[in-house]
């Protein structure tokens, strides 16, 4: 069971440093084939749940290859995790909660604090090696500045 | 050919039309006359009648830097006030939203109800014989116009909307008057940058041809060159709508069903109203873009999101779904007006440059800048000074 743990700590610690070296092609390769991705938050303004992106893999990959098409902001995002709950509930199906924090650091070498929340991550394990099967980026933050091509 | 520094800075061999100095972008005397002279005297979207459906429910926001309560009194009408106590103008409700049948200010708990009326003073008889009494401390009222659902708002006790906006709002009455809509999204955030620079990302449409999704889905429909701005008296206006595809986007598919009320499949639409309020229609969803000045080169930008109120939820989501595929802070397009509008302020907070140019013509076609012109005929009306003059160089003007 603590190898299945390790293994699940590096598969959500890989999706991080993927997507911040944008190889998503790898990235995506971390998802089982109809996995599913989601930002969502809660609007005090409109006092009502909110979401900003709500894909398939198939569209969170044409979205990831359109990401070159796009004017974006400079620099590189870093994405951190920590402090990860992980139930595993003896089947095939591993529920992980990891509180995330995004940082930006721009051309001069200035970093932000771009976003703050947390993965609630479904991982699947198939054939003994853990994909995600969904992710749902349950953000704090809700202004962005700019906002950004890529997902979280 | 380059050009020497006296070149770059000269004033442009054009129609005093056709280009803005940069300081009406940048200076901070300029800055505080148009909150005092313009924003103030002109009508504020302040929110949808969504936002705020049953009795008690209250918005609040930043008007000019005066903060406002927008609420639905006890009585159903909505109201607006000035969100401050009238003991020591502390900020009464502190919340972006929400439902109170009593505001208590935390500092000294002077309260008041939803038409803005006082019900009580704490510890009145220290006031005896001042003519300090609840019956005259109600708040400071603010006008409001609702239209299609639209709550505006105007500081100026005297101003009309039907005079200010007249027939404008004439492109939105079937989206917005047939069925109830509701807002579903709303988000955010701070461009580093004039807010009368955001504005134009709706008025000056030479610029989208920075958006990749633009160049296939508008670009490479039929007609978006030859669309004709219609313009209104007071520096509002409209384009002729356009049939666009969607489809064009790899992954995309084409908007052919149950769009709002009044659209065709594929239609888009775009109000412009002065002078910071925009309504950007594509089929299924509705996007309300509006902006509130922070500082001359800081904005709060504001984005709502509209569908059919009482639709299922998988109409819902798809309206969710092709309003984020633009306009969400992950989405592919307002992303990159705001980067352009900040690299811009860049360079003019930094003097790169004295003049902003306006001067497409192009028969009032979409590429024609003639919008930008009229809401600088406009802007010049209400500051009593023109846009081309530069602010901190008299010999100049």
């Amino acid at each position: 069971m603590d190898n299945v743990r390790g293994l699940v700590e590096s598969v959500i610690f890989q999706s991080c440093l993927l997507l911040d070296e944008e190889r998503f092609d790898d990235y995506i390769a971390l998802w089982v084939p109809d996995g599913h991705y989601r930002i969502t938050t809660w609007s005090p303004d409109l006092r009502r749940e909110l979401v900003f992106l709500d894909l398939g893999l198939r569209d969170f990959q044409n979205l990831l290859e359109g990401v070159n098409n796009h004017q974006r902001m400079l620099g590189q995002f870093s994405r951190h995790v920590t402090g990860q709950l992980i139930d595993i509930d003896g089947k095939d199906q591993i529920n992980v909660t990891s509180s995330l924090l995004v940082t930006h650091t721009d051309l001069e070498g200035i970093s932000k604090l771009f976003a703050v929340g947390r993965y609630l991550d479904e991982i699947e394990l198939v054939d003994g090696k853990p994909l995600i099967g969904s992710r749902e980026v349950r953000l704090s933050t809700r202004q962005f500045g700019p906002g950004s091509h890529i997902p979280i | 050919m380059t050009r020497s520094g006296k070149e770059w800075h000269d004033t442009p061999v054009l129609p005093e039309s056709d280009y803005v100095s940069s300081d009406i972008y940048t200076d901070m005397d300029l800055f505080q006359t148009e909150q005092e002279e313009l924003k103030r005297k002109t009508w504020k979207f302040a929110c949808h009648t969504s936002e705020i459906p049953t009795h008690g429910d209250f918005r609040t926001l930043d008007h000019s830097g005066v903060p406002i309560i927008v609420t639905r009194s006890d009585d159903g009408e909505i109201r607006a006030f000035v969100n401050s106590c009238s003991h020591r103008n502390t900020t009464i409700m502190r919340e972006p939203s929400g439902n109170a049948k009593l505001w208590t200010c935390l500092f000294h708990r002077w309260t008041y109800n939803t038409k803005g009326e006082c019900t009580a003073i704490t510890a009145p008889d220290g006031y005896e014989g001042t003519g300090i009494c609840k019956e005259n401390a109600g708040l400071r009222e603010v006008q409001t116009a609702i239209r299609l659902d639209l709550v505006f708002i105007n500081l100026e006790d005297e101003a009309s909307f039907d005079n200010d906006i007249g027939d404008a709002l004439e492109g939105l009455t079937d989206v917005l008057g047939t069925k109830k809509l509701e807002v579903f999204h709303y988000h955010k955030f701070q461009l580093k940058g004039n807010w009368k620079l955001w504005h134009e990302t709706n008025m000056e449409l030479y610029h989208e041809f920075l958006h990749y999704v633009n160049r296939r889905v508008a670009m490479g429909g039929d007609g978006y060159f030859d669309r004709q701005w219609k313009i209104y008296p007071g520096g509002h206006g409209t384009l002729n709508p356009m049939k666009q595809k969607y489809e064009r986007v790899e992954g995309w598919a084409q908007r052919e069903e149950k769009p709002l009320p009044g659209l065709g499949p594929g239609e888009f639409r775009m109000l412009v109203l002065f002078p910071d309020t925009t309504f950007l229609i594509r089929t299924t969803t509705l996007r309300i873009d509006t902006s509130t000045p922070i500082s001359p080169n800081l904005t709060l930008v504001e984005q709502r999101g509209l569908g059919i109120a009482g639709e299922s939820d998988e109409d819902r989501e798809m309206r969710r779904k092709h309003h984020n595929q633009y306009w969400g802070p992950f989405g592919r397009n307002l992303s990159e007006d705001a980067i352009a509008v900040e690299a811009l302020d860049a360079a003019i907070r930094g003097d790169g440059g004295s003049w902003g140019l306006f001067a497409r013509r192009e028969n009032d076609r979409a590429l024609d800048d003639v919008m930008v012109r009229e809401y600088y005929k406009e802007w010049q009306r209400y500051m009593n000074r023109s846009a081309h003059i530069r602010a901190s160089r008299p010999s100049n003007t």
